[in-house]
């Protein structure tokens, strides 16, 4: 098989004295897009966080390789540098800081754009447009005050301004309105089409899956990845939630009642429910 | 130009030891000065330390002091609380908020000692002590709490003056919270205006424990309360509610030290009051995050609604910080019932000087809501029944 | 009763050290006694009044103690001071003409180009004298007076001056503003007559280049009634390793429904204890804006005052101080409201590195002449790292009923998640964190003409690489 342009391997991390990833193996070929699912809580962001080398989580184990190259040790610039984007659930606000100044810096980091002066204006201009997006923004301070649509779109200038090798998009569609969905999704078709961009869309909503083509699906449970499969995984995810990985809710994280007539209804039972989990887990650490 | 014509103010340098220890004699009229925070400021503004002129005074009857319910040691010696202090505190951390000088004074007019001491574990039926001033009299209790480890305690105090009269009243109280134990304090003071009340507490807290400190101040010509707590225990956390009214020619003093050594330590101070008629108050509060306290949080608050044009309020609240990883915050808000607030009461027919009567009683009532006793009940009520002419709690019709 | 007994007591006490220390003055030739005072008013060919007072402040020095509340200014030994130091030169307003070191100097510094880009009048003081004083003619015909304080007291304007000059800042109010009456020498004068707008902003430049030197500039302004003006001022030194004392005072007085705005940027050397004292008044309706920027200095005690004696006026404070490895600054503001309907709004930010002490203190007063008044003071303070320290002393005091004052501050450090965002980027760690940092100054950089906004960005920039900030 030829080598991986992600390839993470038997990944253990942990926040603090808890342990969240549980030997996590991934790999992402170029031009490949996977999608990540799995209810609230499984880690799904954790794992993106920990390929960045976000220094809140501890790797304890198992390796980050990019290229052939191990990157574990190198921290988040090293790693954007590297050529890895994330793009963040919740983008931070940073005061005081002009979206252009911001754009600049970043640019100035990665030479291998050759966007210095007028092109780096002109680049811009050139993705504003293309995402529809006013160019007021650029004298606003980093997302301070931005809707969660306005952050998720300044996410994806950044991400078509960079053109990364790879970019894990995070819960890039939660919380959307129309226009910035659609926004996200040109975005993410742009950078496709572009760049032959490799994509890891972290998601347990499928409605963005919609437009985009999927190579893989993995279903994160617990801090275990439990299952793998081609694009037919997410209607299959979208049908029957994960309850078949042993986790009663349904893909928008709602609990699911088994019975259709309510007086007939089992209480939830959240007993039950971890002994499934726990059985799909040893399930799948024997694999 | 204001600042420009005041003369400086009255300061003294803290006295030294043998100053101190000749206060602990009770011989005669003194002066001491007392609340110093930490951290001081522009003398000119008058707010670095207050002075107390305490007459001469016997110290009361050890009736005075009276344990009403619940497990405690009336007539204790200081010595089971010194023991237990020397062990939890070798470094010498535990400090009173009002300083020195008043440590001395309480002590030379003690007129009874009350100790709580819960074992480890134990979580015995709360501790009420009442403190009825005595006229002509320093009525003080001093109160040891020692909570053991684990341990759950409540103690209610009240010092109070039935009788009327004239005279000092005092509380000395000096707190050891174990590891991991509780301590629920709650002191209400509703002294008549013949009175000057010294409200003097110490604390030191072990790793996990967490008190919860009620003040409830309605009373007295002069109140003068220093609260110190020492924040040692890793984890250990204090919450501190003082509500404090002030009427007539009342003056308050509040001066709160909180120091946080321990890491993942927690403080809240939230005092909440009103002034009326020709009240003054001053409130300094100091969070002290002292290096190595990672991960400690510290907030502060001081809200007060004045209530007429003669009123006069001070307030410091101080953040000093010796650590990166911490996170502090203080807030002071003082003036006149908000607009929005105003508004509201006005169009259910309230005239603006009802609606800061209603802000002024509200304080008795939130004390009756709250008196833990009969005692208690029947202290606020006599104050309030003098200062709004009408019993806490009781409808707002009753007034109009 | 007691309490003021020991007082003096106390007084009586720094008047015993002061005497003994008096021994030293025949040999040193640089300590202060009245003969001194004499010889700098002589020199200066001065009124008989400013000779008076300058006795009379040095008497009050004398009386007055150091303060016990704020850093330590051990290592100001006053003995030591040359309190007066006088370049080679007359002020000039021919910049051609200003001696070749010292035109290098200010041109190093920039201020001649940013005269010429931008500026309505330039005034450059080099140790105790005004070297360089210009204003532009548009500005002049409106009546504007830009001069040195010196030279406006040889002229019509001496009765203003007069009327003026300490009144705000009285020699009483501590013992540098006391120094500061006897000693003063240098600064400026600006007279903005009635409804004149001033299009461009005033300059000042401050240099100390003399060894354990005194810099004492006298800076007063009268904005007349319906008047605006923006008066920039800068101040800078070289680094030696004997310490050097600023005492400068600023006097603002800001008619009706005049509008006056007062930015510094601070970059005294390292060496500098910075003893400054700065005080405005404003009458009915107008307004005063304080923007400052303080980042040199060893030890700082710095809040300017706005006293809001008329009503409706206003005040506005921003302020950033960076404080860095073997700086104890001490900065802030004091607000009196005085009026009724008056507002004023304090928003400072704070920052400590390696070692740094930093310090915002504040006092509000509302007088009882203060109904219908509001005050808000915000103040941000930014650890970056967990050897310097940051305090918060603010005080309040309000005696008006119908008035909101509301204080709110916090302290903490860059936010793990902020750093990990910028970072994800590319942004490296110590970039990351400069400009975290320079965004958190922002609400004052975006206050400055352009110029200084850049100036200050590189401030901090430097600052953060740990670096000496200071030019020369």
């Amino acid at each position: 098989m030829e080598e991986a342009l992600l390839s993470v391997q038997g990944v253990c991390a942990s926040a603090g004295e808890k342990p969240i990833l549980h030997g996590i193996d991934l790999a992402i070929g170029k031009g490949e897009t996977h999608v990540l699912m799995g209810p609230n809580g499984a880690g799904k962001s954790t794992l993106g966080q920990v390929i960045m080398g976000n220094p809140t989580y501890t790797m304890t184990e198992g390796a980050i390789v990019l290229e052939g190259k191990d990157i574990s040790e190198e921290n988040a610039a090293e790693r954007s540098r590297d050529g890895l984007f994330l793009s963040f659930q919740a983008p931070v606000e940073v005061p005081g800081v002009p979206l252009q100044s911001f754009l600049r810096a970043i640019v100035a980091q990665h030479p291998e754009l050759n966007l210095k002066g007028k092109r780096f204006k002109k680049r811009i201009a050139e993705i504003l447009e293309q995402l529809n997006m006013s160019a007021d923004y650029l004298d606003r301070e980093l997302n301070v005050g931005f809707s969660g649509g306005e952050k998720k779109k300044i996410e994806m200038l950044q991400l078509l301004l960079l053109k990364p090798k790879l970019a894990i998009l995070d819960e890039t569609d939660s919380g959307l309105d129309v226009d910035a969905l659609n926004v996200v999704s040109k975005a993410i078709a742009a950078y496709r089409a572009e760049n032959d961009g490799t994509i890891l869309l972290i998601t347990h909503n499928t409605r963005i899956l919609e437009h985009l083509s999927v190579d893989r699906t993995h279903v994160m449970v617990k801090g275990h990845l439990v299952a793998e499969g081609d694009a037919s995984l997410i209607g299959d995810i979208d049908q029957h939630g994960f309850e078949q990985f042993g986790v009663a809710e349904d893909i928008e994280g709602n609990k699911i009642s088994h019975a259709l007539d309510e007086d007939e209804a089992p209480a939830f039972d959240a007993e039950a429910a971890l002994a499934h989990a726990e059985a799909a887990v040893k399930a799948a650490e024997a694999k | 130009m204001t600042a420009a014509t005041e003369t400086h103010t009255a300061w003294r340098p803290q006295m030294t030891p043998a100053e101190v220890a000749a206060l602990a004699v009770n011989e005669g009229a003194r002066t001491i000065m007392v609340n110093r925070p930490p951290a001081i400021t522009w003398h000119k503004l008058k707010i670095n330390e207050v002075a107390a002129s305490l007459p001469a005074l016997p110290a009361a009857a050890r009736t005075a002091v009276e344990v009403a319910s619940g497990d405690a040691v009336w007539g204790a010696e200081a010595e089971p609380f010194d023991a237990a202090l020397a062990e939890a505190d070798p470094e010498g951390h535990f400090e009173s908020g009002m300083g020195a000088e008043a440590e001395a004074w309480l002590s030379a007019h003690t007129a009874e000692r009350v100790l709580v001491d819960v074992a480890a574990g134990e979580e015995p039926d709360p501790v009420l002590v009442h403190l009825d001033a005595e006229d002509g009299a320093a009525s003080v209790c001093a109160l040891d709490i020692i909570v053991r480890e684990g341990a759950r305690a409540t103690v209610y105090a009240q010092a109070d003056a039935p009788a009327g009269g004239t005279g000092v009243a005092g509380f000395a109280i000096r707190a050891l919270v174990g590891e991991g134990a509780h301590l629920s304090l709650v002191v209400l003071q509703t002294l008549d205006d013949g009175y000057t009340y010294l409200e003097n507490t110490a604390a030191l807290l072990g790793a996990g424990a967490h008190a919860a400190f009620t003040q409830t101040e309605l009373g007295a010509r002069r109140s003068l309360v220093g609260t110190a707590f020492a924040l040692d225990g890793d984890e250990s956390s204090v919450d501190i509610d003082t509500h404090y009214l002030g009427h007539g020619e009342n003056d308050l003093d509040f001066n709160y030290v909180i120091r946080q050594r321990g890491r993942a330590t927690k403080s809240n101070l939230d005092a909440n009051g009103s002034l009326a008629d020709a009240s003054s108050k001053i409130l300094r509060g100091t969070i002290d995050f002292i290096h190595g306290c990672k991960g400690a949080v510290g907030h502060e608050r001081d809200t007060v609604l004045l209530a007429n044009d003669k009123v006069r309020n001070k307030t410091m609240p101080v953040l000093l910080c010796d650590e990166d990883d911490v996170q502090g915050d203080h807030g002071a808000s003082i003036g006149h019932v908000n607009p929005e607030q105003l508004g509201y009461l006005e169009a259910r027919g309230l005239s603006e000087s009802q609606v800061e009567a209603l802000f002024v009683g509200a304080q008795f009532d939130y004390a009756a809501v709250h008196a833990f006793d009969e005692r208690a009940a029947a202290g606020v009520n006599r104050l309030a029944q003098r200062v709004i002419g009408r019993e806490a709690g009781a409808q707002l019709e009753g007034e109009a | 009763m007691a309490a003021e007994k020991q007082q003096v007591t106390e007084v009586d006490r720094s008047l015993y050290d002061f005497v003994k220390s008096e021994e030293g003055y025949e040999r040193l030739d640089a300590g202060l006694t009245p003969d001194i005072v004499r010889e700098i008013s002589a020199k200066k060919d001065e009124p008989q009044w400013m000779l008076d007072l300058r006795l009379k402040s040095l008497e009050i020095y004398h009386s007055l103690p150091i303060p016990d509340w704020g850093p330590s200014i051990e290592g100001l030994d006053m003995d030591h001071i040359v309190t007066y130091v006088k370049p080679p030169t007359e002020q000039k307003s021919d910049w051609e003409s200003v001696p070749d070191d010292i035109k290098d100097t200010f041109e190093r510094l920039g201020i001649p180009q940013a005269e010429r880009a931008y500026l309505a009048g330039v005034g450059a003081q080099y140790d105790s004298e005004l070297v360089y004083h210009n204003i532009q003619e548009s500005a002049s015909k409106q009546g504007v007076v830009y001069s040195g304080i010196e030279e406006a007291l040889h002229g019509p304007y001496e009765e203003l001056i007069h009327d003026h000059f300490m009144q705000l800042i009285t020699p009483q109010d501590h013992k540098f503003a006391a120094l500061h009456g006897a000693v003063w020498s240098g600064g400026s004068f600006v007279y903005v007559p009635k409804g004149v707008h001033m299009e461009f902003p005033l300059q000042s430049y401050f240099r100390l280049n003399a060894k354990g030197a005194g810099q004492f500039e006298h800076t007063l302004i009268i904005v007349e009634d319906g008047a605006d003006l923006h008066f920039i001022e800068g101040c800078s030194a070289p680094k030696y390793n004997v310490a050097n004392l600023h005492a400068g005072a600023v006097e603002l007085f800001v008619g009706k429904n005049a509008h006056m705005r007062y930015s510094t940027i601070e970059n005294w050397s390292k060496n500098m204890y910075n003893l400054n004292t700065k005080r405005a008044i404003v009458d009915d309706g107008g307004t005063i804006e304080w923007v400052s920027g303080s980042f040199g200095s060893h030890v700082g005690y710095l809040y300017p005052m706005s006293i809001l004696n008329g009503a409706d006026s206003t005040c506005e404070f921003t302020g950033v101080t960076f404080s860095g490895a073997t700086q104890n600054l001490d900065t802030g503001c004091k607000v009196v409201l005085n009026a009724p309907r008056t507002s004023a709004r304090i928003d400072t930010k704070g920052i400590s590195k390696a070692g740094g002490i930093q310090t915002f203190r504040s006092s509000v007063l509302v007088t009882e002449k203060a109904e219908d008044s509001d005050v808000y003071v915000s103040c941000a303070n930014l650890m970056l790292d967990d050897e310097s320290r940051s305090d918060t002393i603010p005080a309040m005091d309000v005696r008006a009923k119908n008035c909101n004052v509301g204080h709110e501050a916090s302290i903490g450090r860059i936010g793990d998640d902020m750093m990990f965002y910028l970072m994800s980027r590319g942004i490296s760690e110590d970039e990351a964190s400069t400009m975290i940092v320079n965004g958190f100054a922002n609400p004052v950089s975006k206050e400055l003409p352009l110029e200084y906004a850049v100036e200050m960005n590189n401030l901090i920039k430097l600052e953060m690489e740990g670096m000496e900030g200071a030019i020369g």
